[in-house]
């Protein structure tokens, strides 16, 4: 055996291309069959769960949700009680969501597509990890409740520099905590200009029905570029 | 990996495999290794992968570096060494135009200390170029 000799091999090649060709799949089957695919993603316990109850009494049967959670299926049993069709996807353990987990959850919902004009996501409840992953949708959504408080869109600069959409929640809870809204927004143009914010309350319903109207619009725009 | 406590009162590691993974990176380091799996067969010597990991791409060199070279040298690839560069984002002050790189988000212009700024790119992510011991 001769003196091991090493070459260079050029690649370039993005790391997340798998990933990303199976997004691009789910997003195209989810706009031929007219719906709007709604990817959410908050921290544990920041309201997107009561959001979907919430927007479940203004969308009624017309919203379909797929459950991200690292065990159990109490969120969807939740989703299902508030009247929209729901599917759980269990990560055991990983803490986001991907293209495949959902693409698989579509295979499964698709016979009921019928009604379906909004298909929600529900990520896993994290800041960091889903938001190197696109799962198809249209409108990626970022969530920040009131009490977690107005300093952590800087602190998670990845999820805020890609949201076409920035919702802040319980605010039925803002006269009791300090939380400067307009920090917020500032910081969030500090990393991008395209996104649109909303504040709002799952628990009162309060800004729920203009979030829902938005959504709306994106979808009309959905038809008219299909 | 998700752990859980069984009857006895011991610890639990419930490995289900690329499902069972509780860090992102971890995925995400066995999406490196099936892209470069891919191009260059099994069974070849790796000696170096070199990836760009932008600051808005999500993803931690540190956790990356931690868990790489287990997971690779599981899937036969020996022990690879992972460089990553980690570039900057390209940013423009709106308010004094100075030109900058950036890292820290938190961080306002160098000049004027505004935040009001125009980045461009940062959530870069590849695998540039590999290196294979022929023996």
């Amino acid at each position: 055996m001769g003196t091991p000799t090493k070459r260079t091999i050029d690649v370039v090649s993005p790391v997340m291309a798998k990933n990303n060709e199976i997004a691009a799949r789910n997003q195209k089957r989810l706009a031929e069959a007219q719906i709007l695919g709604i990817n959410l993603i908050g921290s544990p316990g920041c309201g997107k769960t009561t959001l979907l109850e919430s927007m479940a009494s203004i969308l009624g049967t017309a919203m379909f949700v797929i459950e991200g959670d690292v065990q159990t299926r109490r969120d969807a049993d939740r989703i299902e009680r508030a009247g929209c069709a729901a599917y759980q996807i269990e990560t055991g353990g990983a803490c986001h969501l991907n293209a495949q987990a959902v693409s698989e959850a579509l295979d499964h919902l698709e016979p009921k597509f019928g009604a379906c004009r909004y298909m929600a996501i529900e990520n896993v409840g994290n800041l960091i990890c889903p938001s190197a992953y696109d799962l198809g949708e249209h409108v990626k959504v970022g969530l920040l409740s009131v009490p977690e408080g107005d300093d952590k869109v800087l602190k998670y600069p990845s999820l805020f520099s890609r949201i076409d959409v920035l919702l802040v929640t319980k605010i039925d809870l803002l006269p009791v905590m300090e939380f400067n809204r307009d920090r917020v927004k500032t910081e969030c143009r500090s990393l991008q200009p395209d996104f649109v914010a909303f504040e709002l309350s799952g628990k009162t319903g309060q800004g729920v029905e203009e979030f829902c109207e938005f959504l709306d619009t994106k979808r009309r725009a959905l038809l008219v570029d299909a | 990996m998700a752990e859980s406590i069984d009857e006895s009162g011991a610890l639990v590691h419930d490995d289900k495999g690329p499902k069972g993974v509780s860090m992102h990176e971890l995925s995400i380091a066995e999406d490196i290794l099936g892209l470069v799996a891919t191009r260059m067969g099994i069974g070849q010597q790796i000696s170096t992968i070199h990836l760009t990991l932008g600051p808005l791409s999500g993803v931690s060199a540190h956790a990356l570096q931690f868990c790489f070279p287990e997971l690779a040298e599981l899937q036969g690839l020996g022990r690879p060494r992972l460089i990553v560069d980690e570039p900057p984002a390209q940013v423009r002050c709106l308010d004094c135009g100075y030109e900058y790189g950036l890292r820290n988000f938190s961080d306002g212009c160098p000049i004027c200390g505004s935040w009001n700024r125009d980045v461009q790119g940062g959530s870069q992510f590849t695998v540039d170029w590999i290196e294979v011991e022929d023996t």
